[in-house]
């Protein structure tokens, strides 16, 4: 029964997302160069950003469960289906914000209000109030998925910087790549659940275009930042090199659309997205 | 076409991974024109692999990618005598010219 249980709250937290969102929060911290043998405030960081990123991830599939259950991608979720029900995943939801949230503030008071604006953005702005309304509200859910390595940079360094800016913006740049694929892989059942996507209300092509153009963007973002670090050059041409193929990827996906090359992009800018990081975190430590 | 199985996956993860060390180690020993041959040729390497991951080998069937992966024993072939010589200056004008002389007419073949 517990082992069942936590196997819907292991999937109510997205673990490959939430995952890779732990993982530039973490490159973040690691990038800043300080002591990361610091037991307590690595394992702090990793503990507030698993539970304030998985709990807001809760949060967000408790108000979004009548859209899931309109769509046959996410019907069979552990809310729409009836396993787990809304009011104890609210309150699965609020208890890990809630701790994760004491723990931050406990390790700093900036780092504090990047992880809580991190889930305001989230939940609130972008779940509660935009989603249903415009296709715009990815903006603002970018800016949520931007916040873990802002945090992270700005925990190690005690200040926020240009350098993290850069690798937030690199995120926030990321994200419509990864949610704008899956509006064109799904666009029926966002259709059906009537919420406005950009495919529906700008087409294909334009969005398209946006993909390839944002993908673009978050390489030269976290080009930059890598770049700002002074990373050796060894890594800089790695990632020169896997930009290179990110920027003919996106060309393509422009000049010969298609719903291949297009979800090829996105599998190349997510794999991109988590070198990058691991470029960052190793060029850092070595 | 032959479909990409899960080894075949780790063996170009495998490629991508040592070929990422090359390009990250290996550049640090060497300079100017040596460096470039080696990163053209590893970064093909890499970007050729991710794709093969990414697609499958129906990749394989792009003239493109055919035409991109000649570059990678070209350039490995200029970086050999370079290294082994260690006479950069006066070797690189003559390959370079008999390199491009192939490459061209193998460009046109194709």
């Amino acid at each position: 029964m517990i082992s069942k249980k936590l196997k819907f709250y292991w999937i109510m937290i997205k673990p490959f997302q939430t995952g890779l969102l732990l993982l530039t929060g973490v490159t973040g911290f690691i990038s800043s160069r300080c002591p990361v043998i610091n037991f307590g405030k690595f394992s702090g960081l990793i503990l507030s950003l698993l539970l304030t990123i998985g709990g807001s991830t809760v949060l967000n599939m408790v108000f979004d469960r009548d859209i899931d259950l309109k769509m046959l991608r996410t019907m069979r979720r552990p809310i729409p289906s009836g396993k787990i029900s809304a009011k104890e995943a609210f309150l699965i939801g609020i208890i890990m914000c809630i701790i994760g949230l004491i723990l931050a503030f406990s390790l700093s008071l900036l780092y504090g209000i990047l992880i809580l604006a991190g889930i305001l953005f989230d939940v609130f702005v972008y779940t509660i109030w935009l989603k249903r309304k415009t296709s715009w509200s990815i903006f603002w859910g970018g800016i949520s998925g931007a916040m873990p390595i802002l945090a992270g940079r700005t925990l190690g360094i005690g200040y926020i910087d240009t350098i993290g800016i850069m690798f937030a913006l690199s995120i926030l740049l990321w994200i419509p790549t990864h949610i704008m694929t899956f509006n064109m892989l799904y666009f029926n059942d966002y259709k059906k659940a009537d919420i406005p996507t950009f495919p529906s209300k700008y087409g294909f092509k334009n969005t398209r275009m946006v993909i390839a153009l944002s993908s673009i963007g978050a390489s030269i973002s976290v080009g930059i930042g890598i770049t700002a670090l002074g990373l050796s050059w060894g890594y800089l041409w790695l990632l020169a090199i896997l930009s290179a193929g990110l920027f003919g990827l996106a060309i393509m996906s422009i000049l010969k659309p298609s719903e291949k090359i297009n979800f090829g992009l996105f599998k190349y800018a997510s794999l991109y997205m988590l070198i990058a990081m691991l470029i960052t975190a190793i060029g850092s430590v070595s | 076409m032959k479909k990409i199985s899960v080894l075949d996956r780790i063996l170009l993860f495998l490629t991508a991974f040592i070929s990422g060390y090359y390009v990250v180690n290996g550049l640090e020993k060497y300079q100017g024109i040596v460096t470039l041959y080696f990163t053209i040729a590893f970064g093909i390497l890499i970007t050729t692999v991710i794709f093969l991951i990414l697609f499958g080998f129906e990749i394989l069937n792009e003239p493109i990618v055919v035409v991109v992966a000649t570059f990678i024993p070209s350039s490995l072939r200029l970086t050999k005598p370079i290294l082994a010589q260690n006479r950069i200056n006066s070797l690189i004008p003559k390959l370079l010219f008999l390199a491009s002389l192939g490459f061209v007419i193998g460009l046109s073949l194709e």
